[in-house]
């Protein structure tokens, strides 16, 4: 079934589109609504709660913007909206970890990660903390990193869902990409002869 | 002193320095510097260490999926997905 097709058996209340629909979406969103929320059932109940808005207004939907857009917007939101209401989540400032320059030169000292991550070395300790690193960051820069790097989405799609022109969304891009590097290097690989440096997680 | 000198001899031979590299980082892995900035974006970092342990490792955050394993996924999903909205509409 085509994207058209889809979304003219919906707006007829179709059920055979209603149940594609589901079977196509569902897993991406959830995917999607589990790495903002970090909660499985949070995540399962956002899902609910955007199909539950797609079928009510889809009246209203003018295709403006591709379902799939419009599919993943709801789901930010509405995994935003639960996140804001579960009250103050822990939030680096970004600045102290973006790169420093003297005269146009890097001033910090950059480690090399390739030998340390080719030995597999602390591997799960190593994923939490880039689980920590990315929901730890400020929301503007978390969720198109998200949608960027993490679910792979195109800088179209990823501009259009959160209605961000391309040299903003870029720029967050990029920015969470520094703050999460800088993070994951002080705590993994900052020793300098090369040896991993002690992992100190909470 | 040799920050300064390195600088001035990427000037000299007409390549970016060290703070435009982190400035063109995402066009540089996105590929979407013009192929004559690409070259000369490449030549510096063949000439500097710092900035070449810089793009290796803003590689491995960009691509993520090497840390973050893949999500279990309960195979009932879907079917209580599908049941919540019968039951609601």
């Amino acid at each position: 079934m085509t994207e058209k097709t889809l979304v003219e058996g919906l707006k007829q209340q179709s059920s055979q589109a209603f149940e594609e629909l589901v079977a196509t979406y569902a897993r991406q969103l959830y995917l999607v609504s589990l790495r903002i929320l970090r909660n499985p059932q949070d995540a399962e109940d956002a899902v609910q709660e955007t199909f539950l808005q797609v079928f009510q207004s889809i009246q209203k939907f003018r295709e403006e913007s591709s379902l799939f857009t419009w599919l993943y917007r709801i789901v930010s939101n509405k995994a935003l909206e639960k996140l804001r209401k579960q009250g103050q989540r822990e939030v680096v400032s970004i600045e102290p970890y973006l790169p420093h320059f003297e005269s146009g030169q890097l001033v910090d000292q950059m480690r090399d990660w390739r030998g340390q991550l080719n030995l597999g070395l602390h591997t799960k300790e190593l994923a939490r903390f880039f689980e920590k690193c990315i929901d730890e960051l400020p929301e503007e820069y978390r969720i198109p990193y998200i949608l960027k790097d993490v679910e792979k989405l195109s800088e179209d799609q990823v501009c259009d869902i959160l209605r961000l022109s391309k040299p903003t969304m870029k720029n967050r891009v990029h920015r969470a990409r520094l703050v999460i590097r800088k993070r994951v290097e002080d705590r993994f690989f900052s020793s300098t002869r090369g040896a991993l440096a002690q992992p100190n997680l909470e | 002193m040799i920050r300064l000198l390195k600088c001035w001899m990427m000037k000299l031979m007409g390549l970016p320095s060290c703070d435009e590299i982190e400035q063109f980082a995402y066009a540089y892995l996105e590929e979407q510097l013009e192929p004559e900035q690409r070259k000369k974006f490449e030549r510096h970092l063949r000439g500097c260490v710092n900035c070449n342990r810089f793009i290796r490792s803003y590689r491995q955050v960009a691509e993520p999926e090497r840390f973050l394993g893949k999500t279990p996924l309960d195979p009932d999903f879907e079917r209580r997905i599908a049941d919540f909205l019968k039951d609601s509409l």
